[in-house]
């Protein structure tokens, strides 16, 4: 029972159990009337309603908070990723092109240890995925937020 | 007859306790129809981000299947054009497996469906109940009270009547006597008694409903905040399907290119005039084949990542392949 409730139920008991004008209690009483209880009933009710909209409204304003955070960290993460992939196709890419001109050169003059050098090194960077380095990267991030941690070199 | 003042005094009351409650009411129904705005929004924005996800997730499957015909026609191609001319040379050749990507698939991670519970029958039967008791006690409870206290206009105590005619005296009376005698008769009456009744359940049920609409209004927040981040999530992985794509393309513009010298290396090879004591057909031939194995390296190489697949904002990423097998 909340303070309203009680203060409510003490004017009730202090009035015999009516609300109404003095000398109506017992009238209303014998004709099985209790305004008493309807009024607590609706005062509580308001009250209720009034600690219920604080406590949600308090909700609300957290589960913002949270969702903010939250979107916020997921949006910083997706850039962090996509740059780093972006610059390593890229990367990539100049590499591929540098090693297919020296294949070319090696094979026009005959050169078959450079050929087998170079298409190595084509194959190797082939097979190094880029996505491979994801966990690192998430874990660059980790590093970068934790002023703390020290990162071995 | 009914003191004049009480009739004005309890429409009043009445009409005060059922007015705030009606507000809140109101507000409550306002915020439950709110609370369904928000839910089925966000509903159909996390749908509609899924089904974009599922779209760029198809392109990759495109692009992979291309590659995959791309690596078909290698297959039959250039390397058992090379395995042919090994052959040739009395050498004995064997194509490994190969595995054509197939599609690209992604585990997304679903939702439930928004469900407005507004209603919890149970409880809200309880809540219905109440307040229509209090309503129902107050109505029986005035009629008894009229039925002790007034008089009939006929002069007779409503107490010694019974029936149809004790219910309409009494009404009459609520009403500030019968019309004959300039009161309000029993349509007044009505009204009061209605008042009476009508009011505390409304304003109860009002403010009860201002509870349920807040409540509603809180839960939908919830789900829309599960939507947005799951959104921002999926954003997150339709950014990665492109980078695959990327990944996909860099494969294909690497294996053609490959292909390219090692078909113009093989071209160069003769096996009918073959002489393997001759310094240039076999640097012609070892290039070849270093092109040919470099090539076979390169499309046997999975698209993705050789331990496992990669999570991306918490949804798995993986290619499907079709595996060729050959002796």
């Amino acid at each position: 029972m909340n303070g309203i409730d009680r203060k409510t139920m003490e004017i009730a008991e202090r009035t015999g159990g009516s609300l109404m004008k003095k000398g109506s209690g017992p009238v209303l009483k014998r004709a099985g009337i209790n305004p008493t209880a309807v009024i607590i009933r609706i005062v509580k009710a308001y009250a209720d309603w009034r600690k219920i909209a604080k406590e949600e409204e308090t909700k609300r304003r957290r589960i913002s908070s949270e969702e903010r955070v939250a979107i916020h960290q997921i949006n910083a993460q997706r850039d962090i990723l996509m740059a780093y992939l972006e610059r390593s196709f890229d990367e990539r890419r100049e590499n591929f092109q540098q090693f297919f001109e020296i294949l070319d050169r090696a094979i026009d003059e005959g050169d078959t240890a450079n050929v087998a050098a170079t298409l190595s090194s084509i194959v190797e960077l082939a097979q190094s995925s880029p996505f491979k380095d994801i966990a690192s990267v998430q874990a660059v991030r980790n590093v970068l937020a934790d002023q703390n941690s020290e990162y071995e070199i | 007859m009914l003191p004049a003042f009480i009739v004005p005094a309890i429409k009043i009351g009445a009409v005060l306790l059922g007015a705030g409650g009606a507000t809140a009411g109101v507000h409550g129904v306002s915020q439950i129809k709110k609370a369904k705005r928000i839910g089925q929004n966000a509903q159909k924005r996390h749908k509609q981000t899924i089904s974009r996800v599922h779209s760029s997730r198809n392109q990759v499957t495109e692009r992979a299947r291309s590659y995959g015909r791309y690596l078909l026609g290698l297959e039959q191609g250039t390397l058992t054009e090379m395995a042919d001319l090994l052959e040739a040379l009395q050498k004995k050749a064997r194509i490994g497996a190969l595995k054509i990507p197939k599609s690209a698939e992604i585990q997304v991670r679903t939702l439930k469906e928004f469900k407005q519970k507004v209603l919890d029958p149970p409880q809200d039967a309880a809540g219905v109940i109440g307040v229509v008791g209090t309503g129902a006690a107050a109505s029986s409870s005035t009629l008894g009270l009229v039925g002790l206290l007034g008089t009939a206009s006929t002069g007779t105590a409503i107490s010694s009547l019974s029936g149809a005619a004790a219910t309409n005296a009494t009404l009459a009376w609520l009403g500030g006597g019968p019309l004959a005698a300039g009161g309000g008769g029993v349509a007044s009456g009505t009204l009061v008694l209605s008042g009476i009744t009508v009011a505390p359940a409304l304003a109860v049920g009002g403010f009860y409903l201002a509870s349920k609409g807040e409540k509603a209004l809180t839960d939908a927040r919830r789900y829309e905040k599960s939507c947005n981040t799951q959104i921002a999530k999926l954003n997150t992985l339709g950014e990665f399907l492109k980078k695959l794509e990327l990944r996909i393309e860099e494969f294909h513009n690497l294996a053609k290119k490959l292909n390219r010298r090692a078909r113009y290396a093989m071209a160069k090879i003769d096996p009918v005039t073959f002489n393997p004591t001759d310094d240039e057909a076999v640097t012609d031939l070892t290039t070849a084949l270093q092109l040919v194995r470099a090539l076979s390296e390169v499309i046997r190489t999975p698209l993705v990542s050789q331990n496992g697949n990669p999570t991306v904002a918490s949804h798995k990423v993986y290619l499907k392949y079709e595996e060729l097998a050959k002796d």
